[in-house]
Parts: C-alpha cells; structure tokens; sequence
C-alpha cells in the first residue's frame, strides 16, 4: 500500500466528545488517513509526525485558524506551525478578518498573521468604488478579487490584485488584475430558473405604460419644426452679412448735461 | 408551509436539497433579525414545514430561549398544524433551558459555569436526538431549531460557549442526515456590540443558507412588512440556488411573499 496523498487531522469533531455522550461515527474517506486530534496543544506535534508520512512536497492547510483565534495561546500555537515550514513543506492558513475578537489582546490577530507569514492574500467581494475597472459579476459567489502581498527572501515586497473566479469542478482562474486596463471576466452561465439580465438592458422593456414609437410616429416627429431652429440659422446669415445688424443709435439716449450740482454756490 | 419561499431556497416539497442519490442534504440555517423585523414568522415556518412531511419520519426539536410553549401552540393553530397532537405522538419536541427555575451562570464571575451550562444542553440534546434514532431507525429526519441564540449571550453565556455549542449540534445534525436553524439578532445599531457581531459573524461562516429579515430600506408602508435577503453560505454547494431579495407581508393567517417591488401592497 503506497502513502496516502492526503492525511486529515480532525481536531473538531473531538472537542464536541463530552463524558457520557454517544460517540458519533466518524466517516471514511477513500485514499485518506484519518487521525483523530483529542487536543489542540498537541495539534503541532502530531502534524510535525504526519509530514513524513506524506509526499515529498507537503501542503499543511489549517482550516480554519479563526476557530483557534479565542485560544489564549494563539501567539504561541501559530509559531509553532510556523515553525513547521521548510523547503518543502508549505503552509495555509484560512483566517475570516471579518469577525471581531471580543476580547482583543495587545497584538492584533491580523498584525501577527501578516507579521509571520510570507505570502498575505485577502480576498473580497467586488464592492469598493476603486474597483470600477472591473467588471465581473458581482452577484456571483465564486468570483471576487485578491489583493496578494508576498515578501520574497531578498526582502522585496510584492504586491498586486487578482481577479478569481471558480469554475465547474472547483477550477480557479486567475487574472493579473493591471490598473490601466479594464478587466471582464467570464458571466456565470445562469441555469434553469435563474433571473437572467438582458444583455442590452432596455430600459423601456418591462413598463405597464409604453415609451416606444410606431412609424408613423417617428417620421412626423422627425417632420416638426423646432421653435428655435430659425433664429439660429438666422444668426449664421447675420454672421455672413454683418451689414444686416441693427444698430440703436445710443446719441438719442442722451445724458442730462445739466450740472446737477449747479445750483450750489460753492 | 410557504411555497414561495421553498422556491426561492429552491428546496423541493418534502425535503431540502437532494443530492445526486437522492438522500437529503444536512443543511444549517442561520436566521438574522432586527428589532424593526421580527424573524420569528421563520421559525413558525420551519416548524409547520418539517411537521407537514412525512409524519412518521419527521421529528423537530425546538429550543425555546424566546417564547413559551403556549406561544408556538396558539401560533401554530392559526398557521394549520396542531403542536399539542404533535407533542402527544412524540414528532414535536420543547426544550427550555432558560426556564426560571434553572440559573443561567454569568461567564464574567464563573468562566467555568458558563462552559458547563453549555455541555449540559448539548448533552441533553444530543441524548434526545440519538434515543431516537436507536429506538425509531436511521430514517427518522430530525429539525433542530433555535429561537433564538443570541438570548444565550444576553443571559451571560461567553461568546465561544454559544459558538461551541452550535457547532457541536451542527456536527450532531450532519452525523443525523438533519438540518439546523439557527435564529440570531442582528440589529444594524449594535454593530459596536462586538460580542454580537462576533456570534453572527461566526455562524454565517458555518452556514449553508443566511435568511436575513429587514425592515424596508424606505421606511414603513402599509402594505409591505419588511424584506427577506436570501444569500448563500459559505458551506452550500447548490448550484441552481441564486441569492435575491423578497419583500413579505405578514397577515393574520399567513404571510405572503413577492418579488422585491411587486407586492399588492406596492402595485
């Protein structure tokens, strides 16, 4: 029998095992090794003895580190799978930042997590007015966009945007998001029963009332004279023949030469 | 019990989402409300919906933190389903375990109590549910609701209790082939509550389905009650079922559904 490509620790089920309670079965899965974590304090330890059993090139995903988050000794339990890395072994760590800590320690979980590791992906839906180049379906949940930070050895920090969407059977796709040019990614095809929005929306589609215009209607709207229309072709006419202006001889209009002050005796 | 909403969550008549063999999926429902929208019209829902399917393979059980059983038996004669004979033939179960003459421990004098609290009621859950199943079979389809949760929190009950304790049924209703409702406050002014927002935060993450009843974003109309937000979970894997928006009325006998705008009470 060859090493299972996929070893699975459970750490979760064992923490609702309670004194008295009937056990439920745990479920078989084929090609995996299943292990059974009783506690999280030897959770690094029994991850460090389940590498070797594994392939060469090992991914630890730890799913997810926001249920370890109210563990007092978080700091301490993150290092030590931090300290798990090598050369060929990896390690993912899921973190929800959207819920808050209720009791906020001196360091905030975030500033640790980006602190540790080397590659800082957070992924968000697409809502935020900086992301008006993008134009992908927002309704959909298996797209969205990841702002990536990776620090490389030379202590270079890289820092660029993706545009994911997840396709049939779980595949990613992944587009290098650039700020100068516009991203459309694919529409979710929608299925049977979906609403489905009209590829050139009309606005006057779906009214109780109707805007539209027969034939008829638009050639005698085409043949109305606009009231307005004359006076500015007449202006074009004045440009071209200046000798046309009227112009008010303003010496009619003349001003009262009387001193108004002539009656003082200065 | 609502058809409309059925369809909506795109859930067939007599169960939820199947998979490809046809056997139920074990679904978690989180139902989030507000002060100016009751949800409670959902728990009434799922009730009369889990007890108006097959009656001899049906069972609920019901955690009552909010009303007394007396208000789930009168509200749900006036919806068409009888809980007192449900009760009798043992398809209707209620559990309070905030009754007056238990004390809730407060986790900010007695960290410990608190966590004992919660065991204890997983516990007796867990042995409810699991009797059951060795008396009555494997086939017997349980609906374990909560109305609601965050009564837990107000009583004392730390934040991580409340979240072990649904997390610790949920993994009991996936192990049954059942599913969990789950009713939670979510009021938009006490997002500076930050025990609150951590409990629903948490719990959308676990979901499969978030039902979110709000009042109407223009303020209060008399033919419209408020708006119902269906949205996917993280953990939901259908395909066919979409996210949208309906606006609900809520009569004396029932409550109706409609697309967003296109109520009576609008048209």
């Amino acid at each position: 029998m060859g090493r299972p490509k996929t070893i699975v620790l459970d750490a979760h089920s064992p923490t609702f095992q309670l004194p008295r309670t009937p056990a439920l079965p745990q479920p078989t899965i084929p090609n995996v090794k299943g292990v059974i974590v009783t506690s999280l304090d030897d959770l690094p330890a029994r991850i460090k003895a389940a590498i070797p059993l594994a392939t060469a090139n090992t991914l630890i995903l730890i799913d997810s580190m926001s249920s370890l988050t109210p563990i007092a000794n978080f700091p301490t339990l993150l290092r030590s799978f931090v300290y798990l890395t090598s050369e060929t072994t990896r390690l993912l760590l899921p973190y929800h930042a959207d819920i808050p800590n209720p009791t906020p320690p001196p360091i905030t979980r975030d500033a640790l997590l980006s602190h540790l590791c080397t590659t800082y992906i957070t992924v968000r839906h697409i809502k935020s007015s900086s992301d008006e180049k993008i134009s992908i379906d927002i309704n959909s949940a298996s797209s969205g966009v990841a702002d990536v930070m990776h620090k490389k050895k030379s202590g270079k920090v890289v820092k660029e945007r993706v545009v994911y969407e997840v396709g049939e059977g779980g595949r990613l796709k992944v587009k290098l998001f650039d700020e100068g040019t516009e991203v459309v990614g694919s529409v979710v095809a929608p299925s049977e029963g979906a609403v489905k929005p009209p590829p050139n929306k009309d606005p006057t589609a779906n009214l109780s009332f109707n805007l539209s215009l027969t034939d008829s209607q638009k050639v005698a709207r085409s043949e109305v004279e606009l009231p307005y229309m004359s006076a500015q072709n007449d202006s074009s006419e004045v440009k071209a023949n200046p000798e046309q202006i009227i112009h008010y001889d303003l010496e009619e209009d003349e001003y009262d030469s009387e001193d108004p002050d002539a009656d003082l005796d200065i | 019990m609502y058809p409309a909403l059925d369809s909506a969550l795109n859930w067939s008549i007599n169960q939820l989402q199947t998979s490809s063999s046809g056997s139920p999926h074990s679904r978690f429902i989180l139902l989030t409300d507000e002060l100016s929208a009751d949800g409670s019209f959902l728990i009434h829902h799922f009730i009369g919906r889990q007890l108006k399917k097959d009656v001899t393979q049906s069972r609920v059980l019901l955690v009552g933190l909010a009303q007394s059983q007396d208000h789930y038996l009168n509200v749900g004669k006036k919806l068409g389903y009888n809980l007192t004979t449900s009760s009798r033939a043992s398809t209707f179960h209620f559990l309070d375990p905030l009754s007056p003459t238990i004390p809730v421990p407060s986790h900010t004098t007695d960290p410990k109590a608190s966590q004992t609290f919660v065991q204890s009621l997983y516990k007796t859950i867990a042995t409810k549910l699991l009797d059951t199943r060795a008396t009555e079979g494997y086939a017997i389809s349980w609906s374990l609701i909560f109305d609601d949760i965050s009564l837990l929190l107000y009583s004392g009950i730390a934040v991580q209790d409340v979240l072990w304790l649904v997390g610790a049924c949920r993994a009991l209703i996936i192990n049954l082939r059942g599913h969990l409702v789950v009713l939670s406050h979510a009021d938009v002014t006490t997002t500076e509550d930050v025990e609150q927002t951590a409990l629903n935060r948490s719990l959308g993450h676990m979901s499969d389905y978030m039902l979110e009843v709000r009042s109407l974003e223009s303020g209060v109309t008399h033919g419209v009650t408020g708006q119902l937000s269906l949205m996917k979970g993280p953990l939901l894997d259908d395909p066919n079922f979409h996210p949208q928006v309906l606006h609900y009325t809520i009569t004396d006998s029932c409550v109706q559904f409609s697309a967003k705008g296109y109520s009576g009470g609008v048209l």
